[in-house]
């Protein structure tokens, strides 16, 4: 159990990253999502040990992170993967996966080999794997990434922007490793793909301008958009009036918006269940409105 | 210390050693020293009557002491600036993130960083010795290897552990292996500008990055080459004061920049 209370972090220069968030996470895949510069990374660099806060407090699994003793305690139970990830280039990815295990506390050096081998073969990566770290492409350190946050079987994985950089395929298949690791321990995966979010994650946190804009489980969400998701066919006018339009399909007979919002009797539109996305761009926008200058913490 | 503790700063010291000697700067060093050494055995060959180096055990000895001295030396001040990017580069790779999300102590790694530079650095100086030793009976037979072995083991490489180490801590607050360079090149230089300001001399000698009482150019007494002597000792167990004054400000500093984040 995570438990974060009224947690601030503020930059130099008075930027405010995270002002007053306190929400619970449990077990299983946990959603952390908004848009770049919400406050996602300070959010996850704080859980991780590597950031201070300014206030406010978590608790990792009965430890306090305001402490080094608590500090430390969480890292031995923590598996990481960083925004910006690095890796040593002169390493192979043999080599630097061994070196994290043991910095993790992995001593053992037949437990060490074999969870090596296993996450090289599990991020497919074994007939690469004695190959120097500077010759990968940027998917393959990504999946090394992912394979060094695994190391050491954590009871926490905090993954940062996991997919970015990824193909398609990659990427699907990175997020059931995930889900799959979800049954294992806890998993907070911060993105702002809702595509990440929707398929592996059953609790989530939108997060903008560093307070908590909604908290809760996908189908929450999807229920706060329905009856403002809607289709509208035109001759190729881009609807207006204060409608947020999501996708633009262009068909034989027209032109096909999928918008948000109430739109006017003359755009005959036709309603839609909202997917994930939609409800994600209602809650951003909604946020965005002029009467609300701050984004509302809710617990 | 725990065994943990123990098994992470092996780990530390092995990778950082192996990850020196896959950079260039350790071997562009190895290679500028024995080509000081090739060059210096050119310019004295002519300035030495070559017959009696060759005929004479103890003569050769000599000339092979007073010539290695001077690789040692180019060793011992070129090491700090092939071993100064070891925490910068860290920083520079985006790899402080994924250390610092690990159970491990700065104390540890920082101390690590320092063991490894100092093993690569000591490797370096073995194969230096060992090509060199070589060379020598290539070109002049029979010499004592047992001085030879001294200058090197106990001479050089007394002061790859002080002048390497001493590079790998200086620059630890660095971002990039330029600004490592190029730090601890005007840092050296403005430490020897203010321990020259001591007219007596003392603090340039024991503290100075020449070292003159650790490898100092050999002289004929009673026959024999003395190598170590007693200021020898001194001046090694002062060096290695300082380097754990060093340490300690490097430490503090690292620490400084963890309560800052």
């Amino acid at each position: 159990m995570i438990e974060i209370n009224n947690l601030t972090k503020t930059y130099s220069g008075n930027v405010h990253a995270l002002r007053g968030v306190t929400m619970t996470i449990g077990s299983g895949m946990f959603g952390l999502v908004g848009p770049n510069g919400a406050g996602k990374t300070s959010l996850m660099r704080i859980l991780a040990g590597l950031l201070r806060p300014s206030s406010g407090s978590v608790n990792v699994f009965g430890h306090d992170m305001t402490t080094s003793q608590g500090k430390q305690a969480t890292k031995a139970l923590l598996g990481y993967l960083p925004q910006e990830l690095g890796l040593y280039p002169n390493l192979t990815a043999r080599e630097f996966l061994d070196y994290i295990a043991i910095l993790k506390g992995v001593t053992d050096s037949s437990t060490r080999k074999r969870q090596v081998e296993e996450l090289v073969e599990m991020v497919r990566l074994s007939d690469a794997a004695n190959r120097r770290l500077k010759t990968y492409s940027g998917g393959m350190k990504r999946r090394i990434g992912i394979a060094q946050a695994l190391l050491g079987t954590p009871k926490l994985l905090i993954v940062d922007e996991p997919t970015v950089g990824l193909d398609p395929e990659e990427r699907v298949r990175i997020r059931n490793l995930l889900s799959d690791m979800a049954s294992r321990c806890t998993v907070i995966l911060s993105t702002h793909i809702i595509e990440d979010i929707s398929h592996s994650c059953n609790d989530l946190a939108i997060i903008n301008k560093g307070g908590v804009l909604f908290r809760g489980n996908p189908s929450d969400l999807i229920t706060r958009a329905r009856g403002k998701v809607w289709t509208i066919l035109t001759s190729g006018e881009r609807p207006n009036n204060g409608l947020a339009v999501v996708s633009t399909l262009q068909l034989h007979n027209g032109v096909q918006y999928r918008v948000l919002g109430t739109p006017d009797a003359h755009y005959n539109a036709t309603p839609v269940e909202p997917s994930l996305e939609d409800s994600y761009i209602w809650t951003m926008s909604q946020s965005q409105l002029p009467h609300q200058e701050m984004p509302i913490p809710v617990p | 210390m725990n065994p943990i503790h123990l098994t992470q700063l092996w780990a530390i010291t092995r990778y950082e050693m192996l990850m020196h000697w896959r950079r260039r700067g350790l071997s562009i060093t190895m290679l500028t020293a024995l080509a000081v050494l090739v060059v210096t055995i050119l310019i004295s060959r002519s300035q030495v009557d070559m017959q009696m180096v060759e005929n004479h055990q103890e003569a050769a000895t000599l000339f092979v002491i007073l010539i290695t001295w001077s690789p040692c030396i180019v060793l011992g001040l070129l090491l700090p600036l092939s071993l100064c990017d070891a925490i910068p580069l860290d920083r520079y790779y985006h790899v402080d993130d994924l250390l610092g999300s690990v159970p491990l102590a700065q104390s540890i790694y920082l101390t690590g960083k320092l063991l490894g530079g100092i093993v690569a650095g000591w490797l370096a100086l073995l194969i230096a010795m060992f090509i060199s030793a070589i060379f020598w009976r290539l070109i002049i037979g029979a010499y004592d290897l047992g001085v030879y072995a001294e200058l090197w083991l106990v001479g050089a490489g007394m002061l790859v552990v002080l002048n390497g180490g001493l590079g790998i801590l200086a620059a630890v607050g660095q971002s990039t292996q330029r600004r490592a360079i190029g730090f601890t090149l005007l840092s050296g230089l403005a430490f020897i500008y203010l321990l020259s300001l001591d007219k007596s001399g003392t603090l340039l000698e024991y503290f100075g990055l020449f070292r003159p009482h650790i490898i100092s150019f050999p002289s004929l007494d009673d026959n024999t080459i003395d190598l170590i002597t007693e200021q020898t000792v001194v001046a090694f167990a002062l060096g290695l004061i300082e380097l754990f004054v060093i340490w300690l400000a490097a430490l503090g500093w690292l620490k400084w920049r963890d309560h800052r984040a």
